[in-house]
């Protein structure tokens, strides 16, 4: 009767065990390798793009809390000149090497996510070049085998963030940055 | 001197000429991509040390190691779509072309260049890997 009622009460513990770390570990999607496209080309000029392929990317699903993180010397050109004036001279990637947002998804609710994309507002700030700039857009989320796929943009200006543009290159990098995010948030 | 010792002369400089120019083009204007496999290691070491480097003291780490190549070794505790995860503090991030077959437990020897630390998760960051040693 005595081992039973042990064993019951470990039966019990190892429950309690099973749903405290199942709960906790279903507050937080989290992509490790995200993927952060931006482009910048001005017509008849050589493209100004990039692609990251190592973002990290946290979405508390209890309250819609997102915040991303992008190592700026991850960004990779085609041209690798173009790349060595990105990270030396524009986003000066050794004294600010990260771009960061923290925002929050508006009315996220995780039970409301299906495979099919549904639109959710987006606040948050940006933080890059040692200078902070409020950002607002619009995500689409759709669940994919668990995890939660999450694509959108928004555009942002390089004189918002402290970048100067020197007036040789001026005329061949757009005035507005085109940066798309696609995210895959595992639990 | 002869009509033909100057053409033989105008025509090297001229060779030499396109010579530099080709190589100016390829090495200052065009610059082909790094291939960091390629590059010799400045920093070897396992995958703790590396960051409690960046730990320690982020600014001079970043300083320190960033763009640069290295070499880090520990065990495999995380395998993702396009990354490893070693020790649960770097993360290397693999190049398309190279990838091998890892999985958790395995012991690992990574060649990448470092970009940095992401301060969310507490993970250094590696990309253009290639795993040079892989004992199971």
């Amino acid at each position: 009767m005595k081992n039973n009622r042990t064993l019951l009460l470990a039966l019990v513990l190892l429950i309690i065990n099973v749903l405290v770390y199942s709960l906790q570990a279903q507050t937080k999607y989290i992509d490790k390798s995200g993927n952060i496209k931006f482009e910048a080309s001005e017509k008849l000029f050589e493209p100004v793009e990039a692609v990251n392929n190592a973002v990290t990317a946290v979405l508390n699903a209890d309250n819609g809390e997102f915040a991303s993180l992008a190592l700026v010397t991850a960004f990779r050109f085609k041209n690798s000149l173009m790349e060595e004036h990105f990270n030396e001279n524009y986003m000066e990637s050794e004294t600010y090497p990260k771009a960061i947002f923290k925002g929050e998804l508006r009315d996220f609710d995780l039970s409301n996510l299906s495979e099919t994309p549904k639109e959710f507002e987006v606040d948050g700030k940006l933080e890059l070049h040692g200078k902070e700039k409020e950002v607002k857009t619009v995500v689409r989320l759709h669940q994919l085998n668990g995890a939660i796929v999450m694509k959108g943009g928004f555009a942002v200006a390089p004189s918002d963030f402290d970048i100067e543009i020197p007036s040789i290159v001026r005329g061949k990098i757009a005035k507005q940055v085109n940066v798309s995010v696609n995210f895959k948030l595992q639990p | 001197m002869s009509k033909k010792r100057i053409g033989y002369i105008v025509m090297a400089i001229l060779v030499v000429g396109l010579i530099t120019g080709f190589v100016v083009y390829k090495k200052v204007i065009n610059p082909e991509q790094r291939q960091i496999s390629k590059e010799v290691t400045e920093f070897t070491m396992d995958a703790e040390d590396l960051q409690f480097h960046f730990l320690n003291d982020p600014e001079a780490a970043t300083f320190k190691y960033i763009d640069k190549v290295v070499e880090t070794y520990g065990t495999v505790t995380e395998v993702g779509p396009n990354f490893i995860v070693m020790e649960g503090k770097v993360q290397a991030n693999l190049l398309q072309e190279n990838k091998q077959p890892v999985k958790v437990g395995d012991i690992v020897k990574t060649k990448g260049r470092c970009i940095g630390f992401d301060e969310f998760l507490l993970l250094v960051k590696i990309d253009q890997v290639t795993i040079i040693k892989n004992n199971q």
